[in-house]
C-alpha cells in the first residue's frame, strides 16, 4: 500500500508540478511577462511568491521571461528577448539579443471604490531598448470585468504623447547594465488603457489602446505599426497554464504561453516518507526506577548501541552519546531530512522508546560535518503529553541554545566510511547569442571518503553523453585577466572532467564559531586552498564570516594540471596576470519571514576589490529565490557588456519532485553575462547555510515537521 | 535525428534506466527513479487488490494485538494495521509498509506516511457527541502541513445526528452499533460528511472520515479491539 499510496501522492505532486491549482488566481500575463493586457501593463498582482515563466512571440521578436512575486506588493521580472532582422551593431546573424529587468510596486490595493494602483519600471538597468515607466490603475467593475488606465513614459509614451518633464535620451546603450535613473519618468507622457472580460474561468478577452509605437522595431526591424488597438484572448488550462493569442498594432499576430507555479503550493504536503515511531510513554513506577544506574558504563554502551540502530532505521546517524541518570545527550547527524525539526522529532521519539525510563531530559545536538551546531533540549514528559497536540505546544516547551562544551565526543567506530554513487548530471550555459541555451547531460561518478565526520575527502568525475556546451565558439575581448571568460575553452576540452576533488576539514574552534579548510581542486576552474571562519550565535539573525583563498588556474581539461595565473586575451593578444590570493568578509542577516541578505566585501579573483549584495527569499520548505549584484573597482567600460556582475539564483529542493525527504537541492544561477569582474570562487561547502539551518529561527519555522 | 544522435539518445535512456543513482550514498537522491515511478507506476509495482477475508483471518491469527482495516477510498488502497503503541487514550496502528493511523476511541486523530497527512486534531467536543450518540453541534479542528511545511489549521463546525441502530460482525467483533453522522463545514467552501458506527461503550468500531484534500475520504474498521 505504501508504494501505491506514495505513487498516488507523487502523481498528485506531479500534477502540482504541472502548475498547481491555486486558491488565489494567477492574473493574465502580457507580452512583457507581467500581469497585463496585451502589451500594456495593468495593476493586478499575482499571489505572493508566484513564479511565472512566459514565452511569447510577436512578429519577429521572441520574448521569454521569469517573474517572481517578491512580496505581496512587489514583483520583479527578468526578460530575454531576441529580435530577428534587427539592424544594430550588436546583432548576431541579424538577431538582436536583449536582457532586461523590470520592477513593479503596488501603491494602492483595490478597495470597494478604489482601484489597484501600480508603479512600474521597465528595462530599468538594461540597454534601454524596452525602457519605460508607468503608473497604472485597474478596477474590477464586476467579477470577470476589469478596466485599466495608465500613463506611460519612455517607450510607453512613443504614441500620441504629450510633453512631460525634462529630456529623455533615446539611445540604446552599448554595454547596458547600469540603472538608467537619468531617464526615469522623463520626457513625453502618453495615456494607455483597456478592458479585460472573462465570461468564465477559462477564457479572457482583452482590448487595449497601446501607447507604444514600436519606433525602434519599425526603424530597425521592419515592424509595421498601423493601429494603437491590440486584441487578445487567453485560454486558461485546468493546470493553470495560460495560452494567449493576440492581434497587435493592426499588423502582427502574437502568441504566448504562461506557466505559473508557487513554491508555497508545489509538491506533496508533508511528504510521502514512512511514518515515524510513536512515543513510548512511561509509568510512574518506571520513572522512579534508578536501579539501572548501578552500572552506568555498561548501560550507556548497550543503550547507545540500540539507539544507533534505531536511528539508522530513521536514516539518521548517532555521532556521539552520553547517558546520565536523568539526562541523555545525543550528537545527531542528519543527512536525510530537509527540515531539521523532523530529524530532531524522529530522534526524540527513538530516544523515548529506548532510554531508561528515569531519563527525563533529552539534549539533541545537531552536528553538521562533525561541527556541533546547536542544542535542542526536550522534556520526555512533554513528548508523552503533547504527541497528539498542535506542534506549537511542543515548540513552546523546547529549549534552544548553543551546543554545550561537554558535547559528547565523536564516536568513530564506523569510520573511516567510503560512500560512492553514480548518477546522471546536467550542465548548462545561457544567453550565448549563437545558441541562447546550451545543455550537457552525462554520467557523474562521485566518491567520498570520510576519515571522521569532520575530515572528508570528496570528488567527482563527469563524462558527457550528449550536449552542445562545447559548441560555444564566441570569443569576446576582456580588459581584465580572463578569470571566467575562458569558460568555452573548459567546455570544449574537459571531457571527462573532475569538477571538484577536495579534502575538507571542519571544526568548531570556540562556541558560536565554525571553521572550514578546503584543499585541492576547489571548483571547475581553480585549485588551491580555501579557509573560512563563521560566527553565528544560535539565537541570532545576524552572522559574520570571513574567507581567504589561495588559488591557481586549472588546465582546460579539468583534470589534475594547473596553468598558472596568467591569461592571454584571444582578441587583443594581451597577457595579464592576477593574484593568487582572494577573499571576503561577509555579513549575513535574516530579516524574518524568509527574507535574507548577505553582503560580501573583499578581493575578487581577477584582483578587483568591491562588494556583492545578495537578497534572497527563502521558503520554509527550502526553495530559495534571490538576486545578487557585485560592484568592484573595475570600471563599467573595462567590465564590458552588462557593466557589472549581477544575476538571479533559483534553488529548488529535490524533495519537491520526489516527495521523499532530502537535504539536497538543485541550484541554477542565471547571469545576464559572464564577465571577469566581480568573480568569486564557486566553493560548494560554505558554512553559513548549513549551520543556520540548525539554529532556532530556522528550526522553529518548520516545526510542524517535528511530529512528521 | 542522425544515427549518431539516436545512438546517444538510446545510450542515455539506458543510462537513466540502469544507473538512476546507484551506489551506497543515500544522500544522492534517486530523482529519475522517482520521476519514473510517478509516471509509470514504479519498478514492478503490484496491482492493488482488496484485502480478502482469508488475509484478515491470517492477520488476526498472527497476532493477538488489536487490528484495523484501513482504506483510502480515492486511491482504492487498502491495508491492515496492527496496534503498535498506546499513549493515553490514543492508539497508534501501523501497516506493514510503515504507514500509521492514530485512533482515539476509534476516531482517526492523525495519519503518517500517506502524503498530505492529518497531523493532529482538536476533537474533544465532536468525540463527546459521537460517544454519547447524541445530536448537537461541535467545533472540530484539523491540522495539516502545507507544501511549504507550514502548519495549516482548518476549523470546522460539525452538526452531529444519530441514526439507526443495528448489529454488526466484523473480524472478531460482534456488537450492536448506532449510525452517527457529522456534517462539517469551515464556512469557506470546504465541507464533508463523516459517518461512524458507535457501540454501546461509546467506541467507534467503523468510520468513514475525511482526511484532507490530498487523502480525501478513508474508512476504518476495527477487526479486533
Amino acid at each position: 500500500m505504501a508504494r501505491r499510496a506514495g505513487i498516488a501522492a507523487l502523481l498528485a505532486g506531479a500534477t502540482a508540478l504541472a502548475g498547481a491549482v491555486q486558491a488565489e488566481t494567477v492574473p493574465s500575463f502580457n507580452l512583457y511577462g507581467l500581469p497585463g493586457l496585451v502589451d500594456m501593463p495593468d495593476a493586478n498582482m499575482a499571489p505572493d511568491a508566484t513564479l511565472a515563466l512566459t514565452y511569447g512571440r510577436m512578429g519577429t521578436a521572441n520574448r521569454g521571461s521569469v517573474s517572481f512575486q517578491i512580496a505581496p506588493r512587489l514583483v520583479g521580472t527578468f526578460r530575454y528577448t531576441g529580435i530577428e532582422n534587427f539592424d544594430h551593431r550588436a546583432s548576431a546573424d541579424g538577431v538582436y539579443y536583449d536582457r532586461s529587468f523590470d520592477l513593479r510596486f503596488q501603491i494602492l490595493t483595490e478597495g470597494d471604490w478604489r482601484p489597484s494602483v501600480v508603479v512600474g519600471l521597465q528595462d530599468f538597468i538594461g540597454t534601454g531598448i524596452y525602457s519605460g515607466e508607468y503608473l497604472v490603475a485597474t478596477k474590477t467593475l464586476r467579477p470577470g470585468l476589469q478596466v485599466t488606465g495608465g500613463l506611460g513614459w519612455g517607450r510607453l509614451a512613443s504614441y500620441n504623447g504629450f510633453e512631460g518633464f525634462g529630456e529623455r535620451s533615446e539611445e540604446i546603450l552599448g554595454t547596458g547594465g547600469q540603472p538608467t535613473t537619468d531617464r526615469w519618468f522623463r520626457g513625453d507622457i502618453a495615456p494607455f488603457g483597456g478592458i479585460a472580460w472573462s465570461p468564465n474561468e477559462r477564457l479572457t478577452f482583452k482590448v487595449e489602446y497601446s501607447s507604444d509605437e514600436y519606433v525602434t522595431e519599425t526603424a530597425q526591424a521592419g515592424f509595421e505599426h498601423n493601429s494603437p488597438i491590440n486584441l487578445g484572448m487567453d485560454y486558461r488550462f485546468k493546470s493553470g497554464t495560460q495560452l494567449s493569442v493576440y492581434y497587435a498594432h493592426g499588423s502582427t499576430l502574437a502568441a504566448q504561453l504562461t506557466y505559473a507555479m508557487n513554491p508555497k503550493t508545489l509538491g506533496v504536503p508533508g511528504g510521502v516518507e514512512s511514518a515515524p515511531n510513536p512515543v513510548s510513554p512511561r509509568s510512574a513506577a518506571e520513572i522512579a526506577d534508578l536501579g539501572w544506574t548501578s552500572d552506568l558504563v555498561s548501560a550507556r554502551a548497550s543503550t547507545q548501541d540500540r539507539l544507533a540502530r534505531s536511528l539508522e532505521r530513521e536514516k539518521l546517524g548517532l555521532e556521539g552519546f552520553d547517558l546520565e541518570p536523568r539526562r541523555a545527550t545525543l550528537r545527531l547527524r542528519n543527512e536525510t531530512y530537509g527540515a531539521p525539526a523532523q530529524a530532531i522529532g524522529r530522534a526524540a521519539r527513538a530516544m523515548s522508546r529506548i532510554l531508561p525510563a528515569s531519563v527525563e531530559e533529552f539534549v539533541i545536538v545537531p552536528s553538521e560535518k562533525g561541527m556541533p551546531a546547536s542544542a535542542v533540549t526536550l522534556r520526555r514528559s512533554d513528548l508523552e503529553a503533547l504527541e497528539n497536540e498542535a506542534a506549537d505546544q511542543m515548540l513552546a516547551r523546547t529549549g534552544f541554545g548553543e551546543a554545550p562544551r561537554d558535547t559528547p565526543k565523536m564516536d568513530l567506530e564506523e569510520y573511516p566510511r567510503f560512500l560512492w554513487s553514480l548518477a546522471p548530471y546536467f550542465g548548462y550555459a545561457t544567453f550565448d547569442p549563437d545558441g541562447p541555451f546550451r545543455i550537457d547531460v552525462g554520467a557523474s561518478l562521485r566518491g567520498e571518503f570520510q576519515f571522521t565526520p569532520n575530515i572528508i575527502a570528496s570528488g567527482s568525475i563527469n563524462k558527457k553523453i550528449v550536449g552542445n556546451l562545447d559548441e560555444v565558439t564566441r570569443v569576446s575581448e576582456s580588459q581584465l585577466p580572463r578569470v571566467r571568460t575562458d569558460y568555452a575553452e573548459y567546455a570544449r576540452e574537459a571531457d571527462p572532467r573532475i569538477p571538484r576533488l577536495t579534502l575538507g576539514f571542519y571544526g568548531k574552534p570556540a562556541t558560536q564559531l565554525y571553521s572550514r579548510l578546503t584543499l585541492g581542486y576547489l571548483e571547475p576552474m581553480y585549485a588551491g586552498a580555501s579557509a573560512e571562519l563563521l560566527w553565528k550565535p544560535s539565537d541570532s539573525r545576524f552572522a559574520l564570516g570571513a574567507e581567504l583563498n589561495y588559488v591557481e588556474r586549472r588546465d582546460y581539461d579539468m583534470l589534475f594540471g594547473l596553468q598558472g595565473n596568467e591569461t592571454t586575451d584571444p582578441v587583443s593578444g594581451i597577457t595579464r596576470s592576477f593574484p593568487h590570493v582572494n577573499g571576503h568578509v561577509s555579513a549575513y542577516y535574516d530579516f524574518g519571514k524568509g527574507y535574507n541578505a548577505q553582503l560580501d566585501v573583499g578581493r575578487y579573483i581577477a584582483g578587483d576589490t568591491g562588494a556583492t549584495l545578495t537578497f534572497t527569499r527563502e521558503f520554509v520548505n527550502g526553495w530559495r529565490i534571490g538576486a545578487f549584484a557585485t560592484v568592484t573597482d573595475v570600471s563599467s567600460e573595462d567590465f564590458g557588456e552588462g557593466s557589472f556582475d549581477k544575476g538571479l539564483m533559483f534553488s529548488i529542493p529535490v524533495a519537491i519532485g520526489t516527495g521523499q525527504p532530502s537535504r539536497n537541492d538543485t541550484t541554477m544561477t542565471i547571469r545576464s553575462v559572464q564577465r571577469d569582474g566581480g568573480a568569486k570562487l564557486a566553493i560548494d561547502d560554505r558554512l553559513y547555510q548549513r549551520i543556520r539551518e540548525n539554529h532556532e529561527p530556522d528550526v522553529a519555522a518548520s516545526w510542524g515537521r517535528f511530529w512528521r | 535525428m542522425t544515427f549518431k544522435t539516436t545512438c546517444r539518445a538510446g545510450l542515455l535512456a539506458g543510462l537513466i534506466a540502469t544507473l538512476a543513482a546507484c551506489g551506497n550514498d543515500d544522500r544522492r537522491d534517486p530523482l529519475l527513479e522517482s520521476a519514473y515511478e510517478s509516471l509509470f507506476g514504479g519498478f514492478g509495482a503490484e496491482e492493488q487488490t482488496p484485502i480478502t477475508d482469508q488475509q484478515v483471518g491470517q492477520a488476526l491469527a498472527a497476532t493477538d494485538r488489536p487490528v484495523i482495516r484501513f482504506t483510502v477510498l480515492d486511491r482504492e488502497a487498502e491495508a491492515l494495521a496492527v496496534e503498535i503503541e498506546r499513549n493515553g487514550a490514543h492508539r497508534t496502528y501501523a501497516t506493514a509498509d510503515r504507514q500509521a493511523i492514530v485512533l482515539r476511541n476509534g476516531l482517526i486523530t492523525a495519519t503518517r506516511g500517506l502524503g498530505g497527512d492529518l497531523m493532529s486534531v482538536e476533537e474533544d467536543r465532536l468525540l463527546g457527541l459521537l460517544r454519547g450518540r447524541s445530536a448537537g453541534q461541535a467545533t472540530y479542528v484539523q491540522r495539516y502541513l502545507t507544501p511549504e511545511d507550514v502548519t495549516e489549521a482548518l476549523s470546522f463546525t460539525c452538526t452531529v445526528t444519530p441514526g439507526q441502530s443495528s448489529d454488526i460482525a466484523q473480524g472478531v467483533i460482534r456488537t450492536s452499533v448506532t449510525v452517527m453522522q457529522a456534517a462539517c463545514s469551515d464556512g469557506q467552501g470546504t465541507a464533508f460528511t463523516d459517518s461512524y458506527l458507535v457501540d454501546g461503550s461509546g467506541e467507534i468500531v467503523t468510520s468513514k472520515q475525511w482526511l484532507g484534500e490530498t487523502t480525501g475520504y478513508a474508512t476504518m474498521q476495527q477487526l479486533r479491539r
